[in-house]
C-alpha cells in the first residue's frame, strides 16, 4: 500500500470545495475512485508531532477513506493559509483517493478556524476529531463544532498537567455529549486483548481474582513525541483494578518503582510499574505484565526480545508447568492503533472506569 | 385517451411560445441584473425565446438606453450561468432590449410606454402581448396594475382573445393575511386570477420540479412516504451571505416573510402532498392547498415553544470578519428583526400525523445550501445494537442547492472482523449525471409565464393559507423584544434552535 499526496495548492476558504471539484475533475479518466467514509479532523501545533499525524493520516484512510481537515496551528508565525490536495492510497490495480484540507494558522487567527471548518464537514458521516494538543485546552469557538462530534480522540502523551489529567478527563467526559478516547488506552489495546483471552475461563478469573502481586515492565525510554511514559501500564493496571472491583489504597514510590495497593475483600494487592530502558519498543510500550496469585499461580506475559510482537504465556502453579503458548500483536506502526480505536465503537465503559482508577491515584499523588 | 393535438406525437413537447413583449418593473434594481436579465440572455442564447421578442426596462432612473443596455451587459458577464459571455448573443438580444424611464405613480409615463410598445410591435411584430415583471417595491404592486388598467395596457380576459396581458408579481405577496387580501382585491379590479403569476423561484428549479417525479414516478419511495416509515422531515434553507445591500427591505419584511411563508412552504407542500389527479396546474395546487390547510394551527401558548428566531451578531464567514445585523446599512441600531428562524410544525392528515417537520432558515449560516431531509425512523436494533445504542436512521436528502441532487445514506458493515457498523451514502448529482448546468428558476419561469401555464407559480389561496399559517407567530413577534443577537455570524443559528428539535430527541442535520 503506498499513500500520496497529489495537487496541493493553496486556495481561499470560500473556494476550498470548487478546488476539489477542479482536482476531482482533473482526475477524471484515471483509474481512480473518490471515497469518504467519514470526516476527520486533526488538529496539532508546530512541532514534531506533526510528520507523526501526516503518518496518522495517511494510515487512516488505507483503511478509511476519509475527508480529512488537517490543521495546524504556529505560536510563531501568523496569517492563515488554506490549501487543497487529495490524498491517495494506492492498492493493487485500484487508487481511492480522499479530500485533504489543510489550514495553517498563527494564533490570532485560531478564533476563525472553527468558522472555516463548519461548511466543509460531510453531512451524514460521522465526524472524528484528533486532537493532538490537551483536550482541557478549550477555545470557546470550537462549541461551534462540538454538537456534531461522534467521536474526540487525544493523545495523553502531550498533556501538559499529568497529575491532574484523569480527574480533567473524568470529568470532561461526563458532560460532554460524544465519545472520547485517549491513543494511550489504544495503545494498549493488545494487551487488554491478550488478557481478555488468557482469562476468558471462570476458573482462569478466579485465579485473576486472586491475585496477591502484579508487576508491569515498560519501556521508560524518552523521545520527543513520548515523554509520559507510564500512562499505558498506569491505564492497564487500572483497567484490571476497575474490571475485578479492586479497590484503591494507596501509592508509594520505591527507588524508580510505582508501587499501588489495592484491597480485594479480605486480601491485598500490590501493583508494581516497573521502568525498563528497551529500544525494541515504542517508548512508554510494555514489555511484560507478571500476575502471582494468593494460592501460588504465577502467570507471565512477556513480549520475545528478538520479535517484541510475539508475546510468550508462561502458567505454572507448584505442581505444575504449562508449556508456553504464544500470542501475536499486530503491527505497532504509527497510526494502527487510532485505526483499531475508529473501529471500536462502543460505549467506552472500560476506559471511563479504568479513568476513575487513574484518577483516584492521581489525586492520591496530588495531595 | 383521445390526443387532441393530431400532429403532434405523445410524449413530444412541442411548445409555440407566443410574441411578446416583457415590461420589467423596477429594472435598475438588484433582482433585474443578477437574475432576470441574465435569464433572458441564456433563454436568447438556448434559443428559447420566441424570435419576435423585446424586453423594455422601466425604473424610475433617469438613463439613456445606451447606459442602460451596457450595465445589463456587464451584469450578464458577472451573474450569468453561462460564461463568458457570448458577444453575438448578446448583440443580438441588445437589439431587443429598451429603457423606458418615467415614476412608477406618474400617469405620463404609461402614456408614454403604451407608445413605446406600440411601436416595438410594429417594429419587433411581438403582436400586442405583454408580460409585466413587477420587481419592484410590493407598496408599487397596486398602482402600477392601476395605471396600466388605466392606459389599456391589461387586456380583458372576456373579450380581448387575440393578444395576451400577464402580470408576475414578485414576493412578498402581501405583508400578512390582510394586505396579501387587500392587494389581491386591488389587483383584482383591474386583472383576472389567470393573469396573475405569482413568483417563487424555487418553483422554477430542476430540483424542486424533481421531487413530484422523485415522489411519484418511483414506487420503492412512495410506498415509505408515510408517518409508519418517516420519523420527521428537516427543510433548511440556508445562506452564507447576510443581507447585503437590502437592509430597508429586510427591516420591513425579516426572514420569516422573505423566505419561510414562500419558498419552505412551498417545499414542504411538494414533500407533503399526496398525488394530483394530473398535472395540470390546478390538480397540483389543489393538492398543495390541503397540505397548507392541514398544518395545525399555532396558537398562542405554543408559538415560543415550536418558533425560534434568531439575528446574527459579528462573527466569520469563511474565514473572513462580517458585520452584525443591526451594523448593516440601512439596519436600527436596535433592531428586532429575525434573521434566522426555526420552526416545528405538524401536518394533521392520514398521512403525516404525528410527523414533525422542523423547517430553518438563516442569513450567515456557514453555508448555502437548501435540503430537505426526510429522515427515517431507526431499525429496531435487536441484532446490530449490542455496541451503539440504536442504529442510525436512514436519510433520504433533496439537495435543493447546490451540487443538486438526491443521497440516500444506510447503514453498511465496514470490513473486518469486528463488524462495526458504519453509515455509508449513496449519491445521485444532477450535474455528474446529466452533465448538464440546469437552467435558473427564472428562465423557466418565464418561459411558462410567455406559454401561460400557472403550474409553477403560486395561486392566492395557496399565498392566504401560507399567510393564515404564520399571522399568529407574526403579531407575536412584533409584540415581543427579543434578546438579540443571538447568534455568531458564520455559526448554525441560536442554542435556542437546538433546544427546539433536542427537545424531541432529535438533532438539526449537519449540512
Amino acid at each position: 500500500m503506498e499513500t500520496i499526496v497529489i495537487q496541493k495548492q493553496e486556495s481561499h476558504p470560500s473556494t476550498i470545495e470548487l478546488e476539489l471539484r477542479h482536482i476531482l475533475d482533473a482526475m477524471q479518466g484515471t483509474n481512480t475512485m473518490r471515497a469518504c467514509l467519514l470526516n476527520l479532523i486533526i488538529y496539532t501545533k508546530d512541532s514534531p508531532r506533526r510528520s507523526y499525524f501526516e503518518k496518522v493520516a495517511q494510515k487512516i484512510i488505507e483503511k478509511f477513506p476519509s475527508r480529512i481537515i488537517f490543521l495546524s496551528e504556529y505560536e510563531k508565525k501568523d496569517g492563515l493559509h488554506t490549501y487543497v490536495s487529495v490524498l491517495t492510497a494506492k492498492s493493487g490495480d485500484n487508487l481511492i483517493f480522499c479530500d485533504l484540507i489543510t489550514i495553517e494558522f498563527g494564533e490570532s487567527f485560531a478564533k476563525r478556524v472553527p468558522f472555516i471548518i463548519l461548511p466543509y464537514i460531510l453531512p451524514d458521516l460521522p465526524l472524528y476529531i484528533l486532537w493532538g494538543e490537551d483536550p482541557i485546552y478549550k477555545n470557546p469557538n470550537w462549541l461551534q463544532l462540538e454538537k456534531f462530534i461522534y467521536k474526540l480522540i487525544f493523545d495523553s502523551e502531550v498533556i501538559k498537567q499529568l497529575p491532574r489529567f484523569a480527574t480533567s478527563m473524568a470529568n470532561y467526559l461526563q458532560i460532554c455529549s460524544y465519545k472520547i478516547a485517549d491513543l494511550n488506552w489504544a495503545r494498549i489495546e493488545e494487551w487488554r486483548k491478550l488478557l481478555a483471552v488468557s482469562f476468558h475461563t471462570a476458573d482462569k478469573i478466579e485465579g485473576l481474582q486472586q491475585t496477591k502481586c502484579m508487576k508491569i515492565t515498560y519501556n521508560c525510554t524518552e523521545s520527543a513525541l513520548f515523554s509520559h511514559t507510564k500512562i499505558q501500564a498506569l491505564y492497564l493496571q487500572s483497567w484490571l483494578a476497575s474490571r475485578m472491583h479492586w479497590d484503591f489504597q494507596s501509592i508509594v514510590m520505591n527507588k524508580k518503582n510505582l508501587i499501588i495497593s489495592y484491597s480485594n475483600q479480605n486480601s491485598s494487592i500490590e501493583v508494581i510499574l516497573q521502568p525498563t530502558m528497551l529500544t525494541t519498543i515504542q517508548p512508554g510500550g510494555i514489555f511484560s505484565l507478571e500476575i502471582d496469585t494468593v494460592n501460588n499461580l504465577h502467570f507471565l506475559f512477556k513480549r520475545s526480545a528478538k520479535n517484541p510482537l510475539h508475546i510468550s504465556i508462561d502458567f505454572s502453579n507448584p505442581n505444575f508447568c504449562e508449556i508456553p503458548t504464544y500470542y501475536l500483536f499486530s503491527s505497532e506502526e504509527s497510526g494502527q492503533s487510532l485505526v483499531q480505536e475508529i473501529f471500536h465503537r462502543g460505549p467506552n465503559i472500560h476506559f471511563f472506569q479504568a479513568l476513575q482508577i487513574v484518577k483516584q491515584i492521581q489525586d492520591l499523588v496530588c495531595k | 385517451m383521445i390526443h387532441t393535438y393530431p400532429l403532434e406525437e405523445i410524449g413530444q413537447i412541442n411548445r409555440q411560445l407566443d410574441p411578446c413583449i416583457i415590461i420589467i418593473f423596477g429594472a435598475t434594481g438588484d433582482l433585474t441584473a443578477r437574475k432576470l436579465i441574465p435569464a433572458l440572455y441564456n433563454l436568447k442564447r438556448d434559443n428559447q425565446l420566441p424570435p419576435n421578442f423585446a424586453c423594455i426596462g422601466f425604473a424610475r432612473r433617469e438613463q439613456s438606453e445606451e447606459q442602460f443596455r451596457k450595465e445589463q451587459r456587464e451584469a450578464v458577464g458577472k451573474y450569468s450561468r453561462m460564461q463568458p459571455l457570448d458577444e453575438s448573443v448578446w448583440k443580438e438580444f441588445e437589439k431587443h432590449l429598451f429603457y423606458h424611464s418615467s415614476e412608477f405613480q406618474k400617469e405620463e409615463g404609461y402614456r408614454s410606454l403604451k407608445e413605446r410598445l406600440a411601436q416595438i410591435d410594429q417594429e419587433h411584430g411581438t403582436k400586442g402581448n405583454r408580460i409585466y415583471y413587477l420587481s419592484t417595491q410590493p407598496e408599487y404592486f397596486a398602482v402600477i396594475i392601476q395605471q396600466l388598467k388605466k392606459q389599456n395596457l391589461l387586456y380583458d380576459v372576456t373579450t380581448v382573445k387575440t393578444k395576451w396581458s400577464r402580470v408576475i408579481i414578485e414576493k412578498p405577496f402581501g405583508h400578512d393575511l390582510a394586505s396579501a387580501k387587500n392587494l389581491q382585491q386591488q389587483l383584482l379590479s383591474h386583472l383576472s386570477e389567470e393573469q396573475i403569476y405569482r413568483i417563487d423561484h424555487y418553483l422554477g428549479k430542476e430540483t424542486v420540479q424533481n421531487i413530484l417525479v422523485f415522489r411519484f414516478a418511483n414506487s420503492i419511495f412512495e410506498s415509505l412516504w408515510n408517518h409508519r416509515y418517516i420519523d420527521h422531515i428537516q427543510i433548511t434553507v440556508a445562506e452564507s451571505i447576510g443581507i447585503e445591500s437590502r437592509g430597508n427591505f429586510f427591516e420591513k419584511e425579516g426572514l420569516l416573510r422573505d423566505i419561510i411563508q414562500n419558498h419552505m412552504m412551498q417545499l414542504l407542500t411538494l414533500i407533503a402532498m399526496e398525488p394530483p389527479a394530473n398535472l395540470h396546474a390546478d390538480a397540483v395546487r389543489d393538492e398543495k392547498v390541503k397540505v397548507l390547510q392541514s398544518i395545525r394551527p399555532v396558537i398562542n401558548q405554543d408559538l415560543d415553544r415550536i418558533a425560534i428566531r434568531g439575528q446574527y451578531a459579528s462573527g466569520y464567514t469563511f474565514g473572513e470578519k462580517v458585520v452584525g445585523y443591526r451594523e448593516e446599512a440601512d439596519v436600527a441600531k436596535d433592531s428586532n428583526i429575525e434573521t434566522y428562524v426555526a420552526l416545528k410544525l405538524f401536518i394533521d392528515n392520514w398521512r403525516w400525523a404525528g410527523v414533525p417537520f422542523y423547517l430553518r432558515g438563516g442569513k450567515r449560516l456557514p453555508k448555502r445550501a437548501t435540503e430537505i431531509a426526510i429522515v427515517f425512523q431507526r431499525p429496531p436494533g435487536i441484532l446490530f445494537s449490542v455496541q451503539e445504542k440504536e442504529n442510525n436512521p436512514n436519510i433520504l436528502v433533496i439537495r435543493v442547492q447546490p451540487n443538486e441532487g438526491i443521497a440516500l445514506t444506510i447503514n453498511s458493515k465496514a470490513p473486518g472482523p469486528a463488524s462495526p457498523i458504519q453509515p455509508v451514502k449513496m449519491d445521485f448529482c444532477y450535474g455528474a449525471f446529466f452533465g448538464l448546468t440546469p437552467p435558473e428558476a427564472y428562465e423557466r419561469l418565464i418561459c411558462e409565464c410567455i406559454f401561460g401555464d400557472t403550474t409553477l407559480f403560486a395561486r392566492e389561496d395557496e399565498v392566504f393559507n401560507s399567510w393564515a399559517i404564520f399571522d399568529p407567530l407574526l403579531q407575536h413577534w412584533a409584540e415581543k423584544k427579543e434578546i438579540f443577537p443571538n447568534y455568531t455570524a458564520g455559526s448554525w443559528g441560536p442554542k435556542e434552535a437546538d433546544q427546539l428539535i433536542e427537545a424531541d430527541g432529535r438533532k438539526w442535520r449537519l449540512l
